[in-house]
C-alpha cells in the first residue's frame, strides 16, 4: 500500500483516473458517445499506427457485423485523415469517433493498447489492455456471461 | 590447399544482432543485395540475403535469415619478397608487406524466437549456424527483457551467447602446407536498461564483457621473426588464447516534429590486450513526405593497438605473441552513410544506402546495400 | 572529430529533453515508427554494417548477444 502511494506521488498523472471495472463513466462521456440504457458497448480503443489494432479491428467488426453487440470504435490518431484511411482500408462498420484532442481517452485513461471496455449503463463492466489472440471469442464469450 | 594462400582478414561474415528493443512485430519477407569494394583492388564482397518474421499469434515471432557471401581479391600480409631472389619458402631473401590473392564463399544463417509473457516481456532465444572452407561456427543465444513499469515505458534486459568455433589453422612455417582443427569460444553477457524518456524520445545504456579463449590467431597473417640474422624466418603470427573485453553502450532516438528524427550511439570498449577503442555514431533521417525517407550519417571509430602489435619486419625476435595484422594497430577510421527508403504502400517498400569507410591504415571501402521489403 | 561528434550527441540528447516525462500506451504514436526502434530501420542493413566493422576493426560488443563467430578476425 505505501509502495502503491510512493509511486503514485512519483507519478501523479498515473493511473489515478484510470478507468476500471465497476467504475462510471461521467455523463458528459455517456452523452458524447450517445450510450443507450440497458444496452451492451464495447468500446475499443485504437490507432492506425498500433500493430494489435490492425489486427484486431477486423475481428471485432465482424462481431459487431453479426449482431453479438454494440461497438464503438474510439481512433486516436494525431492526424484524423490516418484514422480515417484506417477505418476505409479495413472497411469497419461500426461507429467510430475520432478523438484528435485525447479528451475521450484521457478519461479512460488505459494501462494499455489496444484496449477494449464493456459498458452498460455507464458502468465499467470489463477492461481488456494489449494483444489478445482470437479477441472476438473472448468478447462473445465475455457478453454471453455478462448477459 | 589451394586456399590456404588468403588472409581472412578480409571475409564478411555474420554476427547476427537480437535487436532487444526491437518491437515492431509484423509478419514480412525482404530481400537485400550488398556490396563492399575496397581500394586498390583489395577485397571484394558480394552478399544476397533473404530475412523473414513471422507472427505465430500475439505471443511468438519466429525470425529467420540467411546469407551468402562470395569473397574476392586480396588482403595484405608478410611474404618473402620474391624480387629479391629468394623462394617462396627458404628464408634466406626478403619479405615484403603485400596483398595475397584469394576466394572464399560463406554461407550462413540465424533463426531467432521471440516469446511475449502476459505482463508482455519478452524472450529472445536464437540460434546462428556459419560455414566457410576454412572456418565453422555455431551459437546459441537467449536475452530477456522485463518491463519495469505498466506503461512500458522502462525495460530492463540481460542476454547471454555461447559461440563454438572451429577453425582450420595453417602452419606457415612448416612449409609443408600441414593444416590442423583448432577451436575457440566466445561468451558474450550484456545487461541494459531502456527508458522512454517523452513521447519522441528513447535512450538505452547497455554493458557487456566478452570473454574469448582457445585458437584466436589469424592462420593467414604472418609475421617476420629474427631479420636479419641468420635464423630469419617468416612464421604465422601468434596471438594470446585468452581474451577478455569490457564495454559500454550508450544509445538516444529522439524526433523533431514530424519528419526529422536523429540517432546517436556511443560505445566504449577496452581488453586485456590493451586494445581501448571510442565509436560515435550519429545518424539523421528526414521524411520528404509520406513515401520517401532521407538519411545521412557519419561514424567515427578509433583504437589503440595491441600490446603484441608490431609492423615492422625487424622487430620481433623470439616473443611468444607476435603479429602485424594491421587490425591490430593504433588507427581511426571515418564512415560516411547516405540511404533513400521508398514506400510504394503499406506493404513494399525499398531501401538503397551508400557508405564511404575510410581507415587511416590507408584502407579505403564503399558499402552499397539495396533491399526489397514485403510486408503482410 | 570525436570530441565534434560528442559535442553534436549531447546536445542532441538536451534538444530532446533532459527529463523523463511518462508517456502513456496511447502517446506512443511517434515511439511506434520504425525509425525510432533502437534495431534500426533495416536490421540486415545493420547487420551487414557490423560485419564489415566486426572484420576491418579489433572491437566489438554492444549491439546485442546473439551470433555466430566468423573466419574473419
Amino acid at each position: 500500500m505505501f509502495k502503491k502511494t510512493i509511486y503514485s506521488l512519483l507519478f501523479s498523472s498515473m493511473s489515478l483516473l484510470a478507468l476500471e471495472t465497476g467504475d462510471s463513466l461521467s455523463q458528459n462521456i455517456q452523452n458524447n458517445l450517445k450510450l443507450e440504457a440497458d444496452k451492451v458497448y464495447v468500446i475499443d480503443f485504437f490507432a492506425s499506427w498500433c500493430k494489435s489494432c490492425k489486427k484486431e479491428l477486423p475481428l471485432i467488426a465482424n462481431i459487431y457485423n453479426d449482431k453479438t453487440v454494440e461497438v464503438i470504435g474510439i481512433n486516436v490518431d494525431k492526424n484524423q485523415e490516418d484514422g480515417e484511411r484506417l477505418v476505409k482500408e479495413l472497411e469497419l462498420t461500426f461507429p467510430v469517433v475520432y478523438d484528435t484532442d485525447k479528451s475521450l481517452v484521457e478519461s479512460f485513461d488505459p494501462l494499455g493498447f489496444p484496449a477494449v471496455y464493456y459498458v452498460k449503463n455507464g458502468k465499467v463492466l470489463n477492461v481488456i489492455f494489449g494483444a489478445v489472440e482470437e479477441i472476438d471469442k473472448k468478447i462473445k464469450e465475455d457478453i454471453k456471461a455478462i448477459k | 590447399m589451394q586456399l590456404k594462400n588468403f588472409n581472412s582478414i578480409s571475409k564478411i561474415t555474420a554476427v547476427a544482432i537480437i535487436a532487444s528493443n526491437a518491437l515492431y512485430a509484423e509478419n514480412y519477407v525482404s530481400v537485400e543485395f550488398l556490396q563492399y569494394d575496397e581500394n586498390d583492388n583489395r577485397v571484394s564482397v558480394s552478399a544476397p540475403s533473404l530475412s523473414a518474421s513471422y507472427d505465430i499469434g500475439t505471443d511468438y515471432t519466429i525470425k529467420a535469415d540467411i546469407v551468402h557471401d562470395a569473397v574476392s581479391g586480396a588482403t595484405p600480409s608478410w611474404q618473402p619478397d620474391s624480387s629479391s631472389g629468394a623462394s617462396s619458402r627458404d628464408n634466406s631473401g626478403d619479405y615484403v608487406y603485400e596483398n595475397q590473392e584469394f576466394k572464399e564463399a560463406r554461407n550462413a544463417g540465424s533463426i531467432m524466437l521471440t516469446t511475449r509473457f502476459e505482463n508482455r516481456d519478452e524472450l529472445y532465444t536464437g540460434f546462428d549456424y556459419s560455414r566457410e572452407s576454412d572456418f565453422d561456427s555455431k551459437a546459441v543465444s537467449a536475452e530477456y527483457m522485463h518491463y519495469t513499469d505498466k506503461s512500458h515505458n522502462q525495460a530492463l534486459n540481460v542476454g547471454v551467447s555461447y559461440a563454438f568455433n572451429e577453425i582450420l589453422s595453417y602452419d606457415y612455417d612448416t612449409g609443408s602446407g600441414a593444416s590442423q582443427k583448432e577451436e575457440s569460444h566466445s561468451l558474450n553477457v550484456q545487461a541494459g536498461i531502456s527508458q522512454v524518456l517523452n513521447d519522441h524520445s528513447s535512450v538505452k545504456v547497455e554493458a557487456f564483457t566478452i570473454l574469448d579463449d582457445g585458437y584466436l590467431t589469424n592462420p593467414h597473417a604472418n609475421v617476420v621473426r629474427d631479420y636479419n640474422t641468420a635464423n630469419q624466418k617468416l612464421v604465422t603470427e601468434n596471438r594470446p588464447d585468452k581474451r577478455t573485453a569490457y564495454g559500454a553502450n550508450l544509445k538516444y532516438i529522439t524526433m523533431v516534429g514530424d519528419d526529422l528524427s536523429f540517432k546517436t550511439n556511443y560505445r566504449f570498449y577496452t581488453d586485456d590486450w590493451d586494445i581501448d577503442s571510442h565509436t560515435v555514431d550519429a545518424d539523421v533521417y528526414y521524411a520528404l513526405n509520406k513515401k520517401v525517407t532521407l538519411g545521412a550519417g557519419v561514424r567515427y571509430y578509433t583504437q589503440s593497438e595491441a600490446n603484441f602489435y608490431n609492423k615492422n619486419k625487424d622487430f620481433f625476435t623470439n616473443e611468444e605473441y607476435a603479429s602485424s595484422d594491421e587490425r591490430l594497430s593504433n588507427f581511426d577510421a571515418t564512415t560516411y552513410k547516405a540511404s533513400v527508403d521508398f514506400k510504394q504502400n503499406d506493404k513494399v517498400s525499398y531501401n538503397l544506402g551508400a557508405e564511404f569507410y575510410s581507415q587511416s591504415t590507408g584502407l579505403d571501402a564503399t558499402m552499397i546495400t539495396t533491399g526489397l521489403k514485403y510486408k503482410f | 572529430m570525436i570530441k565534434f561528434l560528442l559535442l553534436a550527441m549531447s546536445a542532441s540528447l538536451f534538444m530532446g529533453c533532459s527529463l523523463i516525462k511518462e508517456v502513456k500506451p496511447w502517446e506512443k504514436e511517434t515511439l511506434a515508427k520504425p525509425i525510432m526502434q533502437f534495431g534500426g530501420l533495416h536490421p540486415e542493413v545493420t547487420k551487414f554494417e557490423s560485419h564489415v566493422y566486426f572484420s576491418k576493426e579489433a572491437s566489438r560488443g554492444g549491439s546485442g548477444v546473439a551470433g555466430g563467430g566468423c573466419g574473419c578476425n
